[in-house]
């Protein structure tokens, strides 16, 4: 729907304010903040799952609530600079919460319906030959080799940021930052894909 | 290959610096540099891992939306679509609020492609419409290819479609819930604007050269005050092109025939038409027309075009709305709406409660007949074995039933005058016959027989008919008046053709005003008149009768022109419903009032695979079998009957400028007796005029009008009538 909901003007400061109120311990802020951010995520979670089947109707809603929660309780120890730092701790959170929840994945098949759209999510991710632990034990050895590009896979991954964006966040020159992205995809597809050692 | 796991983190260390160093350099030079690597190890795994195609894994997104563009902020997601996904945006000098749209990343244009895409984009941007979303512009940047345009407050027309579906309970009329002013009508009504509005917007681009090829309705806006935009103009285009290639994207729902087919056919702006078709059946049956679990299963139904027709479906929907909405979504190119204007015209005269143009679609163009068209006799037979589906839908309208004698109902106010001919008995009989209509509603009571119902406005310049009435056990019901219309809207079974002069080689001829029938004389109209008065039946009807169903033979054989009749047979028929048969000079000056200029229906500068009509469409003149007698070739006759002719009016482009259709094509008719007072010139002895499907291109080029003397009956000759004005009425004392 194209509806003129919860509208954030892109060029508004009032986005960092909160941030930084919430960070100083504001509850209002905070609840605030869950809206502003909410529509965003659950929009990149939403989108995530577009290239499932027709006919299921995916819902991002628990997925965006997990990540909005985190978030938030991160936000006192995380340095929020703009938006796009704001959407990368997002990506940060999204990989906790769907690596939580891929590896307890039976058991909770089996007690919680509603963690459907979790499910269908994975499924997504692994569709697009993405194994959410095996992913993160990957960037956990890689982390060795470039922590800020461990970043640049979360943000890239999980909150499908533009690359220059990343760039950004990451404070590095596009060209600098597009050599090393590449480099670090090549080594890490490689290990993916190469078996178990 | 060493194991990239098995490495030491010093190693893994380097082969990342060298893999980053070496970041878009070409094999040769990769080998150069790497000659100075002393580390065996990490040599190999960096020669191994440099020289890999692209990572089997997609760590990268579908679609990228950057937070910024040089031009635009980036603001929330407002939609997302199998092309990729729309956020508002902010243009940052203009402060403009804009929609931008960011294309799937396999969409990437190659720089060629970019090129002419943009140059088309350029000219859709100057398409202004108030039912055209406007685009601003087309762009790329890091890699991202994005649309802005019109940011329109409101949501796609896909969205009403699926909350009616959902919340509709059976039995019940559908509610779309459009906002505001469109709210308050009836449904019909409503899909009706809509349709027009959309089919406008693609007549302005379509003058402008530009098609759209991707009309569906999640590409049709309902803004807040209820008003339909259509969105994506000059960009569906090359991308339905980008996407066709992989299959990934796109519905397939409303793309027209051609649109599916592998072999790529020229496609052209009535591909949108159809799609705006299927979308206006969507709309009123809240159901697909072509529906199936795989893509390639709805392209294989729409490729065998079997929809169920509308009103099985929704059997409240309006006959002549059906009717536009089925047309528009004909298979054959030919036999669909030539333009969108002619969609919209159409669609107008519905709203306006007229009779549209487009008749029903018929048994015949549902079968398998209009695909083996150039295939022979053959596939007929083939054809006819298979489909037998019921069509009984189509049954005439019955009149509703009373006791009170046959009630007129006239859509206007203005007082009308009816005419009531009884067929089948004493011609103008007095007691029915002549009866003047004002505001208070006419009763007539009605033996059972055969009538034709004219009405003629208190001005005499609107008239329209009701051609054939069986009266068979009812005593009475509601007859609509048809809404009389002035000549040129022509929505009556006969057309009035104005005085005027006829151009031709000897001279200026002056015409009396006339009418003349807007449709060649049908089966069923001839029908009545054999039943009526025992004239002898067409010999072509016994083979109809075999080769069909009674099914099929009462719901399309009965609409196509009536043919193997012969010109005595015509005049008696005329003679019978109070008509005549029209003279030379008549039948061409409804043709064509300048014969010089343009000889014939079609403007001669029209190129001739424009020219729509079933003239031509054999690929041999109707085969005259040697040595056999003469049963078989009236079998074979009627066989070639039923596959070329089509139902009378079937080609709106075969339209004169009178209204009067099929002059050119379908059946060949005849003519009055030669009138000694029409001046002279080769056409004193031309009997037969026009052409017919059995009639080639070049031969009606040559003759350019009417062919020559023609005696005998064939399964390609039928007629049409005329008949004179009434006199005006103050010459008319009862």
């Amino acid at each position: 729907m194209r509806e003129a909901s919860s509208t954030r003007d892109p060029q508004d400061d009032s986005l960092r304010d909160l941030l930084e109120r919430a960070r100083g311990g504001s509850e209002h802020a905070r609840a605030e903040l869950v809206g502003k951010l909410y529509p965003e995520i659950h929009a990149r979670a939403g989108w995530m799952m577009q290239r499932q089947p027709p006919g299921h109707t995916l819902q991002a809603t628990d997925l965006a609530n997990e990540v909005c929660i985190k978030v938030l309780a991160s936000s006192r120890q995380v340095s929020w600079l703009d938006h796009a730092h704001a959407l990368a701790v997002a990506c940060t959170a999204m990989r906790h919460v769907l690596l939580d929840y891929a590896r307890n994945r039976s058991r909770q098949k089996r007690s919680h319906g509603k963690r459907l759209s979790i499910d269908s999510l994975l499924l997504a991710y692994e569709d697009r030959g993405i194994d959410i632990v095996e992913l993160d034990d990957a960037l956990q050895r890689f982390a060795e080799v470039d922590p800020e590009i461990v970043r640049a896979f979360e943000m890239r991954v999980f909150g499908g940021m533009a690359l220059e964006d990343i760039a950004k966040v990451l404070n590095m020159p596009y060209r600098q930052f597009q050599s090393r992205w590449n480099a670090a995809k090549r080594m890490v597809d490689a290990e993916l894909t190469e078996g178990a050692p | 290959m060493t194991s990239i796991r098995s490495l030491r983190t010093a190693e893994r260390l380097a082969v990342y610096r060298w893999l980053a160093d070496l970041e878009g350099k070409g094999p040769e030079e990769i080998a150069a540099a790497l000659a100075a690597e002393t580390d065996e190890v990490v040599r190999s795994t960096v020669l191994e891992l440099s020289t890999r195609p692209e990572p089997s894994i997609q760590f990268d997104p579908l679609v990228e939306v950057p937070l910024r563009l040089s031009d635009y902020d980036i603001g929330e997601q407002i939609g997302t679509g199998a092309m990729g996904v729309v956020h508002r945006a902010r243009h940052r000098s203009t402060r403009r609020e804009v929609a931008i749209k960011f294309l799937q990343s396999h969409l990437r244009l190659t720089p060629r492609e970019q090129a002419r895409f943009r140059a088309e984009a350029t000219q859709a941007f100057s398409l202004r419409h108030p039912n055209i979303v406007h685009t601003h512009s087309v762009g790329e940047e890091f890699g991202v290819s994005y649309i802005a345009m019109d940011l329109i407050d409101g949501a796609p027309l896909s969205d009403f479609i699926q909350a009616a579906a959902k919340e509709r309970r059976p039995g019940e009329p559908i509610d779309l819930g459009l906002p505001s002013q469109s709210a308050n009508g009836e449904h019909q009504t409503v899909v009706t604007s809509i349709l027009i509005a959309i089919a406008d917007a693609l007549d302005s681009a379509h003058a402008a050269k530009i098609v759209h090829l991707d009309v569906k309705p999640s590409n049709i806006l309902i803004d807040r005050s209820g008003r339909p935009l259509l969105s994506d103009f000059g960009i569906a285009h090359d991308l339905t092109r980008a996407t066709t290639l992989d299959l990934p994207a796109g519905t397939p729902y409303y793309m027209s025939p051609e649109q599916t087919r592998a072999r790529r056919i020229k496609i052209d702006h009535r591909a949108d038409i159809y799609s705006l078709g299927v979308v206006g059946y969507e709309l009123l049956t809240l159901t697909k027309p072509f529906d199936g679990s795989t893509k390639i299963a709805v392209f294989d139904a729409i490729q065998r075009g079997e929809a169920r027709p509308l009103r099985s479906v929704e059997p409240s929907v309006d006959a002549g709305l059906a009717a536009v909405i089925e047309k528009a979504m004909r298979r054959d190119l030919d036999l669909r709406y030539a333009t969108a204007r002619e969609f919209a015209e159409d669609l107008r005269r519905v709203q306006r409660g007229m009779e549209p143009l487009a008749r029903p679609v018929t048994w015949f163009q549902r079968s398998a007949i209009e695909v083996s068209r150039r295939r022979g006799w053959i596939a007929i037979a083939l054809g006819l074995a298979l489909t037998a589906s019921s069509t009984l839908w189509l049954e005439r309208e019955r009149v509703a039933h009373s006791r009170t004698g046959f009630r007129f109902t006239s859509p206007s106010e203005s007082s009308v005058e009816v005419f009531v001919t009884r067929l089948d008995g004493t011609p103008g009989d007095p007691s029915v016959a002549r009866q003047s209509f004002g505001s208070a509603p006419l009763v007539v009571a009605l033996d059972d027989g055969c009538y034709r119902f004219e009405f003629v406005s208190e001005d005499r310049r609107r008239t329209s008919e009701i051609p054939v009435f069986e009266v068979a056990g009812i005593r009475g019901g509601e007859i609509d008046i048809p809404r009389p219309t002035a000549p040129e809207q022509v929505e009556s079974r006969m057309v009035v053709v104005p005085s005027g002069e006829l151009v031709n080689y000897l001279g200026r001829l002056p015409i009396d005003a006339f009418m003349i029938d807007r449709f060649e004389v049908t089966n069923r109209e001839y029908r009545a008149f054999v039943r009526a008065t025992g004239w002898r039946e067409p010999a072509l009807w016994s083979w109809a009768t075999q080769f069909l169903s009674p099914e099929q033979f009462e719901s399309c054989f009965l609409d196509l022109p009536v043919t193997d009749v012969s010109r005595e047979d015509a005049a008696a028929y005329a003679e019978w419903c109070g008509k005549r048969l029209p003279t030379m000079t008549e039948w061409l000056y409804a043709g064509g009032r300048n014969l010089i200029e343009s000889p014939f229906v079609f403007p001669p500068d029209m190129p001739q695979h424009e020219r729509r009509s079933n003239v031509d469409v054999v690929d041999a003149i109707r085969v005259l079998l040697p040595n056999v007698d003469a049963e078989l070739q009236s079998a074979a006759d009627a066989r070639f009957y039923l596959e070329f002719a089509r139902p009378v009016g079937s080609y709106s482009a075969d339209r004169s400028w009178s209204g009067v259709f099929d002059m050119q094509g379908n059946v060949q008719e005849w003519l009055a007796a030669p009138d000694l007072r029409e001046p002279a010139f080769a056409l004193r002895e031309a009997i037969v005029a026009g052409g017919s499907f059995a009639t080639r291109w070049r031969m009606l080029e040559e003759i350019g009008r009417p062919g020559p003397a023609h005696e005998t009956r064939g399964p390609s000759t039928g007629f049409r009538c005329a008949k004179s004005l009434p006199a005006p009425r103050s010459d008319r004392a009862p």
